[in-house]
């Protein structure tokens, strides 16, 4: 049983959202640069030195607090080699397969389930298999 | 550096990846980081910044601490360091000490309305705190009296200052 501080829980409940997906999202980003450091050989001086920064700067881009311009992170992007994020759209977004079982005619199912891409009947178990 | 105190390391909070310790000082009923969260958990104007640091103790907890997690406190010889200034417009600290990659010892800070801690006399305290801790901790892992196990201090951890 881990030991939690009651009081930081309650922090943790009353906690904003976007506070989560805030620190989330720098921290993830901060990781993925270090990685690509990691993986390319390069250390914060060669990488400063390369976007004409200050290390001190690169230093603060790694600790997950920074707020980063779309600019510096293409800046960034250039040096690395690899991309550091990828913007969601709806062409680009998986497909989520969701199994419904037959209770209604196929046409009916289709005409009930929103955002439906495709379908594919399957005739074992009644199963419809949707792509939304 | 002698301050004169008794303290002892108590868990804080437990995560995946890292055990938090506080710091209770002989004679006082609240620990260190109580102290910081109580100052200001009811204070409007800093909700979001109490926000983010208790995301990223969860955030280093679930992931494991690293240096660059911290901003450089102290001096280049001890490990003291903040959850990092850049929280929107505003500028709280809560002071730290990252032994390893499992074990975080967090302190009390404040709203840094100075150029640096050092100007502040209370930031100041907070910081000289963990640098004493800091010092006599490494001392007692060099010489066994406390040993890292399973992301656990094992050993004394009651020790005077």
């Amino acid at each position: 049983m881990k030991n939690r501080n009651s009081l930081l829980d309650k922090i943790r409940q009353a906690r904003a959202k976007y506070v989560d997906f805030y620190v989330d999202n720098s921290f993830d980003l901060s990781d993925r640069i270090q990685f690509l450091m990691d993986v390319n050989g390069i250390d914060q001086k060669t990488l400063a030195k390369r976007l004409k920064k200050n290390e001190s700067e690169v230093s603060k881009w790694l600790s997950g607090s920074h707020n980063f311009t779309i600019k510096t992170l293409a800046k960034i992007q250039e040096v690395l080699g690899d991309k550091l994020f990828v913007v969601c759209n709806d062409e680009a977004k998986e497909y989520v397969q969701v199994k419904m079982i037959m209770y209604y005619p196929v046409q009916e199912c289709i005409q009930k389930s929103e955002n439906l891409k495709s379908y594919a009947p399957k005739s074992k178990n009644n199963e419809l298999v949707l792509h939304c | 550096m002698n301050l004169n105190k008794k303290i002892s390391l108590e868990v804080f909070d437990e995560q995946d990846e890292v055990t938090y310790y506080t710091v209770l000082c002989d004679g006082e009923a609240n620990s260190e980081t109580i102290k910081f969260f109580s100052n200001f958990i009811n204070k409007d104007n800093f909700k979001e910044d109490i926000d983010i640091i208790s995301k990223r103790i969860d955030k280093i907890g679930s992931n494991g601490a690293e240096d660059r997690h911290f901003r450089r406190e102290g001096t280049p010889r001890d490990d003291v360091g903040a959850l990092p200034d850049n929280f929107y417009s505003s500028k709280l600290r809560l002071y730290a000490i990252h032994v390893s990659k499992n074990i975080v010892i967090l302190g009390n800070g404040g709203h840094k309305t100075t150029k640096t801690y050092n100007n502040d006399p209370f930031l100041n305290d907070c910081v000289t705190l963990l640098q004493a801790i800091d010092k006599k901790l490494k001392n007692n892992l060099k010489y066994g009296k406390i040993k890292i196990n399973n992301r656990k201090l094992v050993g004394t951890t009651t020790f005077n200052i």
